[in-house]
């Protein structure tokens, strides 16, 4: 359009400059074709001054345009440069904050994994020594055992007393039969007293039948005096044993009532005893059992929690796996942030950026995963596990 | 007498982990953080085991091993590798070096042990 403009100026332009010099050259022409040339010179002039016009409009207009292009490739310019700044940025602070996630996470879960040994050290004392107990109490040597051999002993003592008991009985028995002897020697001694009050009357009658003999009887008369002295004294001797048998007898019956009454009160007391030995054993019986019933369980119960903490420990080790996948990010992004850099600085000295091969850069980040679970996810499978089954190979 | 066991690993809960796992059932453990601390710590004494994890700052595992399988004391000393690596790639190169056992992360006490009992 700005071309056939220009042309039409140029063709208006000739038109002016031939009128001008036809009005110039020639003074004879008659005055109606001065008047034709004065019209074409002046119709040229409006038009070309009109085209000239619309033509320094145009350039004023595509002068604008270029000015505008400009200004924008300018800014265009600035936002990539502050958007490879952000980036680079970016990058570090992100790279930074990885590694602060990183060492907490790693600070703490050595903190937990220290603290869950130490549990785990004083539960596996725990145990041994609930395993000890349980094994004292319930082995040969065992509170159990203990318990039955006391019983056995204490019975034992019972019995002991109780052939005491019968020992004591066959004495009493004895010492009732030398009752009854000693009842027989009381009679026995009355009758050596009535022998000798019959002595003493058959000596008497014997001493009055020598005095009626006279002189011939005289010595049979002191004969019969002296068999009368020894009736008399037999009769004292007979009283005095009877008395004597009489005294050992109520001796021996005091002594054989105390010794009943005494048995019948040791009797009682050992069956007393028999009773409390066994409420006694059957309450350490009963203890004994709750003790090893509570030591077992507390046995169980600590294998139960030691097995929950072998889980823990399981679980504490992802941390490792933690930490070595934002090591590698955090690699990945130092590795990027100087690439940003550069870029940046080429674009502010006007230089050309140096071309990147990102599948190649891809390539290398997943070189560096050392789990299964990365290289999935890298690969975009979003439901990778970690597999702690069957994870040792042996070479 | 109980035997000690070598365990070196950079994250120091792997190294409590398997500390508590084989104290628990009787064993002395040594600890170092990298492969040139093993290689330190080994320092003549009688050792049983040696597990080592393979990626480590300063020494890996895998050039610990090669550099301690020439130690005519610890030549025969059997080694359990304990890493995240699950690669077959990375499996053959520790049995390449003489290594025992690959053993990946986490693992279970008893597993731990199990390997540990075989091997000793």
């Amino acid at each position: 359009m700005l071309i056939k403009t220009k042309q039409k100026l140029i063709l208006s332009f000739s038109f002016l400059l031939l009128s001008i010099i036809f009005a110039l050259w020639d003074n004879q022409s008659s005055p109606l074709i001065t008047l034709v040339i004065s019209i074409v010179a002046v119709i040229s002039s409006i038009t070309s001054w009109t085209l000239f016009k619309q033509i320094n409009i145009h350039l004023e207009h595509t002068l604008h345009l270029d000015e505008q292009s400009k200004s924008s490739e300018e800014d265009g310019t600035q936002q990539v440069e502050q958007y490879l700044l952000l980036a680079y940025e970016i990058i570090n602070i992100w790279a930074g904050q990885t590694e602060l996630a990183k060492k907490q996470g790693d600070d703490n879960v050595n903190q937990l994994a220290n603290n869950f040994a130490q549990i785990k050290e004083q539960l596996a004392l725990a145990i041994q020594t609930s395993k000890e107990t349980s094994g004292e109490m319930s082995g040969t040597t065992g509170l159990t055992q203990v318990i039955a051999t006391s019983e056995q002993e204490l019975n034992d003592i019972i019995t002991s007393l109780n052939d005491a008991m019968l020992g004591r009985d066959q004495i009493l028995s004895e010492i009732s039969k030398l009752s009854a002897i000693a009842e027989e020697l009381s009679k026995m001694g009355d009758d050596v007293a009535g022998i000798a009050s019959q002595t003493n009357l058959l000596a008497l009658n014997a001493a009055i039948e020598a005095a009626r003999a006279g002189e011939a009887g005289r010595g049979f008369a002191v004969v019969a005096d002296e068999v009368r002295t020894l009736s008399t004294r037999s009769g004292e001797t007979g009283a005095r044993i009877t008395e004597t048998i009489e005294q050992v007898n109520a001796t021996l019956q005091n002594t054989l009532e105390k010794t009943q009454n005494f048995s019948e009160q040791d009797s009682a007391l050992i069956h007393n005893a028999e009773n409390i030995i066994k409420d006694v054993i059957e309450q350490y019986t009963q203890s004994g059992e709750k003790i090893i019933h509570g030591a077992h369980q507390l046995e169980q119960e600590n294998s139960a929690v030691q097995l929950a903490i072998d889980d823990v420990l399981v679980s504490l080790q992802f941390q490792d796996r933690v930490s070595q996948i934002l090591g590698h990010i955090q690699d990945d992004m130092n590795k990027l942030s100087p690439y940003y850099q550069a870029c940046q600085s080429s674009l502010i000295h006007g230089e050309t950026i140096k071309p990147i091969n990102s599948k190649k850069w891809l390539n290398n980040i997943k070189q560096t995963y050392t789990t299964l679970e990365q290289v999935a996810r890298h690969d975009g499978d979003k439901q990778a596990e970690v597999k702690i089954d069957n994870n040792i190979t042996f070479f | 007498m109980s035997k000690t066991i070598l365990i070196v690993d950079d994250s120091a809960s792997i190294r409590q982990v398997v500390t508590i796992t084989l104290k628990g059932a009787g064993f002395e453990v040594i600890e170092a953080t990298n492969g040139k601390e093993g290689i330190a710590k080994l320092d003549g004494t009688k050792v049983h085991l040696i597990i080592s994890d393979v990626n480590m700052p300063i020494m890996g595992g895998i050039d610990m091993v090669k550099e301690i399988k020439q130690l005519p004391k610890y030549k025969f000393t059997p080694v359990i590798m304990l890493t995240t690596e699950a690669s077959e790639e990375m499996k053959q190169q520790g049995k390449a070096i003489g290594a025992k056992a690959w053993m990946v992360k986490p693992f279970k006490p008893e597993q731990m042990l199990q390997a540990v009992n075989m091997l000793t």
